[in-house]
């Protein structure tokens, strides 16, 4: 019985020696990754800052059985979520067609 | 109060049902094991296929126990405070994406230790990328651990210890003979068993309450006070949140048994495709878990909850109890068992993967090792890795699994996350900076938990701990990124590959 001594995935890595004009798709990937993360993580820290400085603000009810910090949450939920499916959509469409 | 009365005591139904789930989920196992002749058929039958399949396992390996019990039962006798927990799966998938996965996938590696051992390839890094990996393998498989043992405890009524022992003798005994196939089925298996089961327990809640989400929430305030829709007891301030903020926005990313499933698709495309379904399912289950929570809240009553377990982590099981009695409750156990097995599964490969090959390899130095000594070293690691995490498991009975995962993604976030986002993105890193970052990380996150009231306080059974603060990272992660920076800064490494491997590191490939 062979032994898998490194746990990789069994699927082919089908690794095509960098292209040369792959060069403005890779910077401007850079680029658009730096933006989405700080978005990504001002958004989530000014949320968590909230969270430990502001509890009372954040308890009040907006609606019976929902309060600002939940609220707030969910925006960040969606937020992440949004940022993901944006970058996604982004990168494939940019991307060059793989040749398989 | 109106609570069945069996319900939190054991009953031989509950044990009946629950073996029955756990040997049709095993047959199922190893029926497709048999079927298939590799994971490969699976993930890759079609582009669309393979992403949204990868995805779903993909979700799986990030949905684990913790989720499952940890944050339902944190959302149950805590409120708010659960859905900061559940936030810090959700938030990590961007961090991920942006920044490690690509870059990662572009060289080929799919671990941390790989990765950081593949630029800077010198025994040093070697074994304490080895460590590292053990370390959170251990933390992880710790938090399995506490979950199911009080499940079992529920489940058979026997005492914690017991159902400790119990549970980890007959993972170990499921992993060492049931193989890494059987495993990576019952991986994929679980991530459907998971969503099912959420949704079902979610259906039922909403059902008592009209079908709205908000009238659960609004009943759990009224049993449990109106506070625990905002912050609670977890995060009384700033510096707090943001240390179990930075806990998981870095720690996650880096855990090593998660980025090797990654990207088993075969083009960046179709990567990226099955991220985003793997964000959507891990999305729209906690959704279905902070009803449940909520649900809990209001129908079960966060007092009865916590005298079952004391830090919550029966909240769904007994909910299952609540409403579909003995055969609910085996049925939710299986999945759990399942879910625990999966994931101890995976974590012991990785962890006795990285002892034998890497360790042994590196200290043996001959370089060949025969794989019949590869497979003794496996087995006895496995062996070894169970026995510490059933002693973790019992030194943290009574703790919240979802809080265990924060620490441990604190852990996380400290030892690996400086060192690895300098790996990919900073030339000047050097082999002694690494080394010493790591082990800066590493040490002060460990120090600090010791000297926190979790250990303190909660295990120690002190009458006040050294320190207030319960999440290390605000302090550890900042000063092993500094420790990195500095000693790189004064030292050059033997050999470093950046520079052969920076352009296809961060330019990629084709696609």
């Amino acid at each position: 019985m062979t032994v898998q001594a490194r746990y990789e995935p069994v699927a082919p890595d089908i690794v095509a020696p960098a292209a040369v004009d792959d060069d403005s798709f890779a910077s401007s990937r850079a680029r658009m990754t730096a933006v989405l993360t700080i978005i990504h993580l001002v958004i989530y820290f000014s949320f968590m800052l909230l969270v430990g400085a502001a509890r009372p603000l954040l308890t009040q009810q907006v609606v019976p059985g929902l309060s600002l910090g939940m609220i707030l949450a969910f925006g960040v939920i969606a937020s992440s979520w949004l940022l993901t499916w944006f970058y996604v959509q982004w990168a494939n469409r940019r991307s060059v067609t793989p040749r398989s | 109060m109106n609570l069945h009365s069996s319900i939190g005591q054991s009953s031989v139904s509950a044990i009946v049902f629950f073996v029955l789930f756990v040997g049709i989920v095993l047959a199922i196992a190893f029926w497709a094991a048999r079927r298939m002749r590799s994971t490969a058929d699976f993930f890759v039958a079609g582009r669309n296929v393979g992403a949204a399949a990868n995805g779903l396992a993909l979700a799986g390996d990030f949905l684990s126990v913790t989720a499952l019990l940890g944050v339902s039962g944190l959302l149950a006798v805590g409120g708010f405070d659960g859905i900061i927990f559940a936030m810090g799966a959700i938030i990590a998938w961007p961090m991920m994406m942006f920044l490690i996965a690509e870059p990662l996938r572009n060289v080929g590696k799919y671990t941390f230790a790989d990765f950081l051992c593949y630029r800077l390839p010198s025994p040093t890094i070697r074994v304490l990328a080895v460590v590292s990996t053990l370390i959170i393998v251990l933390m992880n498989m710790l938090n399995q651990m506490v979950g199911v043992g009080a499940l079992i405890k529920l489940l058979f009524g026997i005492p914690y210890t017991w159902a400790v022992i119990l549970t980890g003798a007959v993972l170990l005994a499921c992993v060492l003979f049931g193989g890494m196939i059987a495993a990576t089925w019952i991986q994929i298996i679980k991530a459907v068993l998971m969503v099912i089961t959420a949704v079902v327990l979610c259906i039922l809640v909403l059902a008592m309450f009209g079908f709205s989400p908000v009238a659960v929430f609004q009943a759990a305030a009224e049993r449990g006070g109106p506070a625990v829709l905002g912050p609670g007891r977890a995060l009384p301030n700033a510096v707090e949140s943001l240390s179990l903020g930075m806990s998981f926005a870095f720690g996650t990313s880096a855990l090593p048994h998660i980025m090797m499933r990654f990207y088993t698709v075969p083009d960046a495309r179709a990567a990226r495709l099955s991220a985003l379904y793997a964000a959507s399912v891990t999305v729209f289950f906690y959704l279905a878990v902070f009803v449940i929570g909520f649900g809990g809240m209001a129908l079960l009553g966060a007092d009865f909850i916590r005298s079952v377990d004391r830090g919550g982590n029966m909240a769904l099981p007994l909910l299952a109890e609540y409403f579909g009695g003995s055969p609910l409750l085996g049925f939710v156990s299986a999945v759990v068992f399942a879910m625990a097995l999966a994931a101890v599964a995976g974590m012991v490969i990785a962890g006795a993967a990285a002892l034998s090959h890497d360790l042994w390899v590196t200290l043996v130095q001959k370089g060949e090792v025969s794989e019949r000594q590869q497979m003794l070293v496996a087995r006895i690691a496995t062996v070894v890795l169970c026995v510490i995490a059933v002693i973790l498991g019992l030194i943290f009975e009574g703790q919240n699994v979802a809080y265990l995962t924060g620490l441990a993604a604190g852990v996380a976030a400290s030892l690996n996350f400086p060192v690895l986002v300098l790996a990919i993105f900073w030339s000047r890193l050097t082999t002694a900076g690494a080394a010493t970052g790591m082990l800066t990380g590493l040490i002060s996150s460990l120090v600090l938990v010791y000297l926190s009231p979790i250990v303190q306080m909660d295990v120690l059974h002190h009458a006040e701990s050294f320190i207030s603060l319960r999440t290390p990272a605000i302090v550890s992660l900042p000063l092993a990124f500094i420790a990195t920076v500095l000693v790189s800064l004064l030292t050059t490494s033997e050999q470093d590959n950046y520079p052969a491997i920076r352009r296809k590191l961060l330019v990629g490939t084709r696609s």
